[in-house]
């Protein structure tokens, strides 16, 4: 049953919080203006509760060689103008992608309040790269490489990151992984281990996860969530979303399908409980059960329309606690969202259903 | 005026003193100068108790350069009598010691320094470095070049890298050390396996880890027992690293990584766990040039095979 899973999770959020408050960690939280900030583990970082994502709009993106591209001009300036506005809402920690051609319009955004803007860069690792990286941006504060498994290279890979820690290139290293033995292993195996990027949404707050957190949290990791709307196909759940919020969103809309889920009391459900809550949009109520979530440092999310932006900030903006009424939309979303299977997920993630699925 | 005279008084003895408390004093001495020279004319420096006694280890405070991180122990006001009494047990006229003795130096705040106080400053006599007369300048050992590094002081450390700091003075006795790196070669030779080399197998031996080299010494010194084949500490690397162009040394800095015996762990660490990362000296050639430093540290585990770590080996000396 849904509501049981998320009665445990409640426990578990209990549990974990009091292991995060038996340790010597700082104070969690605070607030700043609108925006929430949370310590990232051990790093001494404090991080705003919601990051800007490093994906750009893929209907923006040109070809820029092979495995690269970069923005069209308007669309540079769109996402510029997005990020700004994240800058004004206390966004402080801003993920860039070298292979969407972000390194430069990024460095030239945080010019003038680097010591404001933390950068976290996923990117190739090698002494060079890092070094380019860190000459560019003077540092870099969050390093990460993404891997689903913990082979010799990811060793090499992550002993070049230490050095760069070491040598004061980079402040905090971590990985990004789908895979929960992967996480687990590397809380084990990967020495100096700062964050982890992992995927933490409504649907895919997976139960199991009872191995890695309470250990990743017991080691003051920091736990970035990312997917917060599962590649934005959370918000094709809401019949009430705006056709243009997400990618690919007209052909996607589950609602306005043919082949809708025949799961009428599912439906009439969310239906009910999204009528209860006029002022919101289901990916609000998904973005505060992630910031509901006390060991959850960030929850970092790509940004291509402004409104979503001032959705994921409104969702924090008073409070973070999800209310009743909104666990009931998200569970019958989620059931919505099981019926459907891999499907409402894009191609590319849908093998990661069965993973994630709590 | 006065502290600043007697600064200049004791100048020249707490340059000249050696001793261990005055090592471990100088570090503080970086920034609290009067305070070290004030406990260098007290009791207390001539009775071995240091800065550590009464503030704690304080490594956070040591390593931070900003002040953030404040020292272990800062007794103030009544605090300062209870520290006291934790030694002193004869009874107390007062609450508050420091109205009669100062906190550093124990003299009465209110008198004028002696003579006599100063004399308490005086140094402990300077070690003498072991003699190495008469041992030769180069051997060789089962195929391996080693020269002597003849020991001394030198001021380890830099302010360049976070983990190398603070400098420090170090004295070294004199030892052995490998002019080259052990080769594919050497190591095939003691090990009878191939590992990680340069196309030829003639290039420096890679992909090994720490207990792999020390079982490599183990076979190397069980040929010939008394050989005292070792790694280098990291203070014998960094020694031997900042003067490797008068020892003819090559490739301490680059070429593959460099195992030493050293623990990872931030300098002046005294209560520190046991560590569970051995240190790494030298750099690679496939790292960038600037961590090809003779201060760099690295750390990795014990049991780790990486591509870029291989190892020079040093050899004890018996000195005169």
């Amino acid at each position: 049953m849904a509501t049981g899973t998320l009665s445990t999770r409640r426990e578990f959020l209990l549990s974990a919080a009091a292991a995060s408050a038996a340790s010597d960690a700082p104070a969690a939280e605070y607030r700043r203006g609108g925006m929430v900030y949370r310590r990232l583990g051990k790093t001494g970082l404090d991080v705003s509760l919601l990051s800007f994502g490093s994906h750009t709009d893929p209907k923006d993106r040109l070809p820029a060689g092979p495995g690269k591209t970069v923005l069209t001009e308007a669309g540079q300036a769109r996402r510029d103008r997005i990020l700004a506005r994240a800058f004004d809402f206390g966004v402080n920690l801003l993920d860039v992608y070298a292979s969407e051609g972000q390194w430069e319009p990024a460095e030239r955004m945080v010019r003038d309040r680097r010591d404001k803007v933390l950068i976290s860069l996923a990117h190739e690792v090698t002494p060079q790269e890092v070094d380019r990286a860190a000459k560019l941006f003077g540092h870099v504060d969050l390093y990460r490489f993404h891997t689903p498994d913990m082979s010799d290279q990811v060793l090499h890979d992550w002993d070049t990151l230490r050095k760069a820690k070491e040598a004061g290139k980079v402040r905090a290293i971590g990985i990004a992984t789908h895979i929960e033995s992967t996480m687990t292993r590397a809380l084990d195996e990967l020495d100096d281990l700062d964050f982890i990027f992992f995927p933490y949404n409504f649907i895919h707050a997976r139960a199991d996860y009872s191995k890695f957190l309470p250990h990743a949290v017991s080691k003051g990791i920091g736990l970035i969530a990312m997917k917060p709307l599962a590649s934005g196909s959370i918000m094709r759940l809401d019949p009430r979303a705006r056709t243009g919020t997400a990618p690919e969103f007209e052909k996607l809309q589950l609602w306005q399908s043919r082949n809708r889920p025949i799961l009428p009391a599912a439906v009439a459900e969310l239906t009910k409980s999204l009528d209860r809550m006029p002022d919101e949009t289901l990916c609000m109520a998904a973005m505060r059960f992630v910031y509901a979530k006390a060991f959850i440092a960030t929850a970092i999310t790509g940004m291509f329309e402004m409104q979503l932006l001032e959705d994921n900030y409104k969702a924090l903006e008073r409070y973070t606690e999800t209310k009743p009424v909104e666990t009931a939309a998200l569970n019958a979303a989620r059931e919505l969202a099981r019926a459907w299977g891999a499907q409402w997920l894009p191609g590319d993630y849908q093998w990661l259903e069965e993973q994630w699925r709590g | 005026m006065a502290r600043l005279i007697l600064f200049f008084a004791l100048l020249p003895f707490t340059c000249a003193a050696q001793d261990e408390q005055f090592k471990q004093a100088g570090v503080c001495a970086r920034c609290h100068v009067i305070s070290v020279v004030e406990w260098s004319m007290s009791k207390h420096r001539a009775m071995g108790v240091g800065c550590v006694e009464c503030h704690g280890a304080s490594q956070g405070h040591v390593v931070d350069e900003r002040n953030n991180v404040k020292p272990d122990k800062l007794p103030r006001e009544k605090a300062i009598a209870a520290l006291c009494n934790s030694c002193h047990d004869k009874p107390r006229k007062r609450q508050d010691c420091q109205s009669c003795h100062h906190v550093h130096a124990l003299v009465d705040p209110n008198k004028p320094a002696k003579v006599t106080d100063v004399a308490a400053a005086a140094p402990t006599p300077v070690r003498r470095a072991p003699d190495v007369r008469g041992l030769p300048r180069k051997i060789t050992i089962a195929g391996i070049e080693m020269v002597l590094v003849e020991g001394g002081e030198f001021d380890m450390g830099s302010e360049r890298w976070p983990n190398a700091r603070p400098v420090h003075t170090v004295r070294l006795s004199p030892y052995y050390i490998g002019v080259a790196e052990v080769s594919a070669v050497q190591w095939r030779a003691v090990m009878g396996t191939d590992v990680g080399a340069g196309k030829d197998g003639a290039g420096a031996v890679s992909n090994v880890s720490w207990f792999d080299c020390q079982e490599f010494v183990k076979r190397l010194n069980a040929g010939a027992p008394g050989l005292g084949l070792r790694l280098l500490t990291e203070e014998e690397w960094e020694f031997a690293a900042r003067r490797a162009r008068t020892l003819g040394l090559t490739q301490m800095l680059g070429g593959v990584w460099e195992w030493t015996g050293s623990d990872y762990r931030p300098y002046f660490n005294h209560n520190a766990e046991p560590a569970r990362l051995k240190v790494l000296r030298g750099g690679s050639d496939a790292d960038t040039p600037d961590l090809r430093d003779e201060a760099f540290r690295h750390g990795e585990r014990p049991d780790r095979r990486l591509r870029c770590n291989g190892l020079r080996l040093a050899k004890e000396v018996q000195a005169k």
